[in-house]
């Protein structure tokens, strides 16, 4: 029977879930074969950890992981750091001349393939005499988490509404204290977005990280495109399950903490 | 973008130079970006017009060669320019590869963003969640997943061969399908969020009305339901396509080296061959092309607003 | 005592452009201490960016700003002994009423005792004592309303600034909220300076009122002051209602003005608001002022159009021989003549005194 409902389409469900499916099949089955005692794909040997500690153990892995992880904790919190200041700014103080020009500006990295981007950054740094490492890495991830990071930011920012800061100047607090003791606390879940967001953007980047990489050095994407190139192996799914989990992880905790965000940042009155 | 941004004024009439501290809060961010972004950006487009050096690198002399080189090869017997569409081809490969994927992410796209759109409320955030999520997880890794699913060895040609059904592997791998198919992978919810913004805001009353004047479903969907969320869908294609055409993963992985797209190309003249100012020029012209059609719908949707 | 003659606060000159917008245009004001002080007037009119002025929010073009003479217009606002209460009252979410209404005092490093003992006394004052440890979302918008009035109060300010704080509130919670308020005022003695566009809250509440129109001070005076004395049309017609009818000025001798109406009569009226050497101007007389008789009693002519049994009052609605329209307003049960029919023509009534010449 057809439904009487105006708004179905029939078959739209169907192709939702084949959505949902597309987009997280593959990841389902390298999470799946990463536990499989058999390096073969079509049987399945038993659960085991054996990949995982292989990978664990391989030197080149945990160099790569020290690698990431300093890179995106780093660059996560001196992007986040920016990105309040700019937000503050952009999104909360006066409007002024040329704002939107700078809002643009700041979402440039957005806006460029990243493989122009890489390359341009490449060529900067050899021609001002940087040496490629992990230095150039961190410059480069600084740089386009801004955006990311603003986001969560600016959108929370703009979610408080009320003069929050005057009340808290009118009641005696310096500049720097209504900052402190007001507005950061409101805003903290979104900078909590904002440093997650821009951890994982930076743990997960390939494509410039690979340019700016220079000889020798390697994150986590690298070392898997590295391992990928010679030749499937149980440990490249080991690893990237475990990038995989992160990532699930920190963009579920980001989306939580922006999700809550509007209902404690009114005090508008019951009636309104 | 920028014009949905909402100007929180202070309650005072906007002031109209940037006050000192503004400016002060602002500096990092602009500092940052100006220098490592814009900068080498600029630094791209001067290379694209130097000598290649012979070592890698350029060298410091003014040549429009690495633009010439992009339409025309030098004939090794009478050293005479002739038109070649090598160059032309690959960039005609990634028109194709994108568009097809921004094609099928729209196909498969626009039902789950309507899907999602009339959900009630409290699952609605759920399912959007969940398109949400795989954008944010590990593209390269996303992209060897995929790899390792189509490949000659892979699950589907294993399981198609246990069955039976076919006695040698299938070649999905490497092949323009497997980086068409990468591409949709990859970008499909970036189709789905816009154009369920759209359905969202969508007023539903106007379905009620195509239908009270004896519209079916179909046609309400061609003749209402289309036309009103078009901007939703005209940005879920250009989020789609725009970083489709300037992708280097799925081509690079899927494609195995083989087939390649523009930024392949890019990324070969740092890499392998060496050939700064060409991979600088081709750089240049990807970015033009992108910004100009990103500043094409702009100042469409900026007209149609002013209507 | 010279008490009398230090006001709480001064305002000289002050002036504010926003672009080529002027929100304020020249205006002295002076605020007594202990005052309920209301700054009335349509939106748009400045009284906001007055206010805010005082608070130290907006920096004065020019002028200056005086509390207890000490001049204040560079301070920043953390360095006035001022305290405002929003219109949207811009609690502290993350924070309890408690550490609301604590926040000023905290700022001012009183010792933490005192901080807890006033912070018990402010809200016990505003009803509020057992909300302390709630958040302020947990609250209704009138209980809100109090908690943004005891954070102002507790760190004694010696002005209290209010600006349309009973706006977002419904009509039965605003009007307990003005006795409230008006208790509160004089049980601590500190001068209220308040903001609103509603003129039944500046009537019952203020001790005095300044109208403010279009960045101008029109009129500084009591209730009462501006109700009957009003300065000029614009006062007139803002503050309650009135009835406008365009005179020639024959004479004006001693503030008695002799004024010629379109009919040729003559009518003696009030005039100390208007310069000398004017020609032509409004009168304007309230419509409790105005009496209606029959057709042949002395008075204007007109022709009753609508007749509006309003309980308390009946309206009547008279149109003149020059088209100009008048309400007019009689108590019921004053006497059998209340009701008029609509289209009967009768005499319109100014008793001596009653009418007051006006100008723009």
């Amino acid at each position: 029977m057809k439904s009487l409902d105006i708004k179905k389409y029939p078959g739209f469900r169907a192709i939702t879930l084949f959505c949902l499916f597309i987009l997280y099949g593959p990841m389902l089955v390298i999470a799946v074969y990463s536990f499989n005692s058999l390096r073969s794909i079509t049987s399945w040997g038993g659960f085991t950890f054996a990949w995982y500690l292989k990978a664990f153990n391989n030197p080149t892995i945990q160099v790569a992981a020290l690698n990431s992880l300093f890179i995106a904790v780093v660059a996560a919190l001196l992007s986040t750091m920016i990105a309040v200041s700019a937000a503050l700014a952009l999104a909360r103080g006066k409007t002024f001349k040329g704002q939107s020009a700078l809002f643009a500006l700041i979402n440039l990295p957005l806006m460029i393939p990243e493989i122009v981007t890489a390359v341009s950054s490449l060529v900067f740094f050899i021609a001002i005499g940087f040496n490629l490492g992990l230095l150039t890495i961190l410059i480069a991830h600084v740089v386009f988490c801004i955006p990311f990071a603003y986001l969560p930011i600016s959108a929370r920012l703009q979610g408080i509404k009320g003069h929050f800061e005057e009340a808290a100047q009118d009641l005696y607090a310096t500049r720097w204290q209504a900052f402190r003791f007001i507005l950061a606390p409101m805003l903290m879940p979104g900078i909590i977005s904002g440093l997650m967001l821009s951890f994982i953007v930076s743990l997960d980047d390939f494509i410039i990280t690979n340019m700016v990489a220079g000889p020798g050095t390697t994150t986590l994407p690298i070392a898997i495109y590295g391992m990928v190139r010679v030749g499937f192996t149980p440990e490249i799914n080991a690893i990237s399950t475990v990038l995989l989990l992160t990532s699930l992880v920190f963009v579920t905790v980001s989306y939580f903490l922006s999700r809550n965000a509007p209902k404690n940042a009114k005090t508008k009155p019951l009636q309104h | 973008m920028a014009a949905h941004f909402n100007l929180n004024a202070n309650s005072s009439k906007p002031s109209q130079t940037i006050a000192k501290d503004q400016a002060y809060q602002l500096l990092p961010a602009v500092l940052l970006i100006c220098l490592f972004v814009v900068l080498p950006l600029c630094l791209i487009a001067i290379f694209s017009f130097l000598k290649p050096g012979t070592y890698g690198g350029v060298e410091w002399v003014f040549s429009a060669g690495s633009y010439v080189q992009f339409l025309f090869e030098q004939d090794f017997l009478t050293e005479n320019l002739v038109f070649s569409a090598n160059y032309l081809s690959i960039f005609f490969n990634s028109f194709v590869l994108a568009i097809t994927a921004t094609v099928l992410c729209l196909i498969i796209g626009f039902p789950t963003a309507y899907f999602i759109a009339t959900r009630p409320e409290r699952t609605r955030n759920i399912w959007l969640f969940a398109i949400t999520v795989p954008y944010w997880v590990n593209l390269l890794i996303r992209t060897v997943a995929m790899l390792f699913i189509i490949r000659d060895q892979g699950p589907i040609n294993s399981i198609l061969i246990a069955t039976g059904l076919i006695s040698e592997p299938i070649r999905f791998a490497y092949t323009n399908f497997a980086i068409g198919l990468g591409l949709f992978y990859s970008y499909l919810p970036f189709m789905v969020l816009p154009i369920y913004a759209a359905i969202e805001r969508l007023d539903f009353s106007l379905v009620e009305a195509a239908h009270d004047l004896y519209a079916t479903r179909r046609s309400t969907l061609w003749n209402i339901i289309i036309p009103v969320v078009k901007p939703g869908i005209i940005a879920g294609c250009l989020l789609v396509f725009i970083p489709s055409l300037g992708s280097f993963i799925a081509p690079d992985i899927l494609g195995g080296g083989k087939n390649l797209m523009i930024g392949n190309l890019i990324a070969l003249q740092f890499q392998g061959s060496r050939n700064w100012p060409f991979g600088a020029a081709v750089a240049v012209i990807l970015l033009t092309l992108v910004l100009s059609i990103l500043l094409f719908f702009a100042m469409r949707s900026a007209k149609e607003a002013r209507k | 005592m010279n008490a009398q003659d230090k006001m709480a606060i001064s305002i000289r000159n002050a002036a504010k452009q926003f672009g080529n917008f002027i929100a304020l245009d020249n205006v002295s004001l002076d605020i007594a201490p202990n005052e309920f002080f209301t700054l009335l007037g349509p939106s748009g009119c400045g009284k906001t960016t007055l206010l805010r002025m005082i608070a130290g929010f907006e920096t004065a073009t020019q002028g200056e700003i005086f509390l207890y003479d000490e001049e204040i217009e560079k301070l920043p606002a953390n360095r006035r002994s001022v305290n405002t209460v929003f219109q949207q009252y811009a609690l502290f979410p993350h924070m309890t009423v408690a550490e609301n209404v604590a926040f000023g005092m905290r700022m001012l490093k009183v010792p933490k005792d005192e901080i807890t003992k006033r912070t018990s006394e402010a809200l016990s004052m505003v009803q509020l004592a057992e909300f302390s440890h709630r958040r302020p979302s947990q609250l209704s918008g009138g209980q809100q309303q109090r908690v943004a009035l005891a954070r102002a109060l507790a760190p004694k300010p010696k002005v209290l600034l209010l600006d349309e704080p009973l706006s977002a509130l419904d009509l039965k919670l605003r009007q307990s909220m003005r006795a409230e308020l008006k208790r509160i005022q004089r049980q601590t003695g500190i001068t209220f300076v308040f903001v609103t566009h509603d003129q039944e809250e500046a009537l019952t509440m203020s001790d005095r009122i300044a109208v403010m129109s279009a960045g101008k001070v029109q009129q500084v005076g009591t209730a009462k002051d501006i109700y009957e004395r009003p300065n000029n049309i614009f006062v007139a017609n803002f503050i309650g209602e009135t009835n406008l009818i365009e005179v020639k000025i024959e004479s004006i001798v001693k503030s008695v003005a002799n004024c010629r109406m379109f009919d040729g009569s003559l009518i003696a009226c009030t005039a100390d608001a208007i310069a000398a050497n004017i020609k032509t101007g409004k009168i304007s007389v309230r419509p409790e002022r105005l009496k209606l008789a029959t057709k042949s009693s002395k008075g204007i002519k007109g022709v009753v159009t609508q007749s509006i049994y309003l309980g308390t009052d009946t309206q009547h609605i008279v149109r003149l021989g020059n088209q100009t329209e008048l309400t007019i307003r009689s108590q019921n049960g004053d006497g059998p003549d209340a009701n008029y029919e609509i289209g009967q023509e009768i005499s319109v009534v100014i008793d001596p005194g009653v009418a007051r010449l006006l100008t723009e």
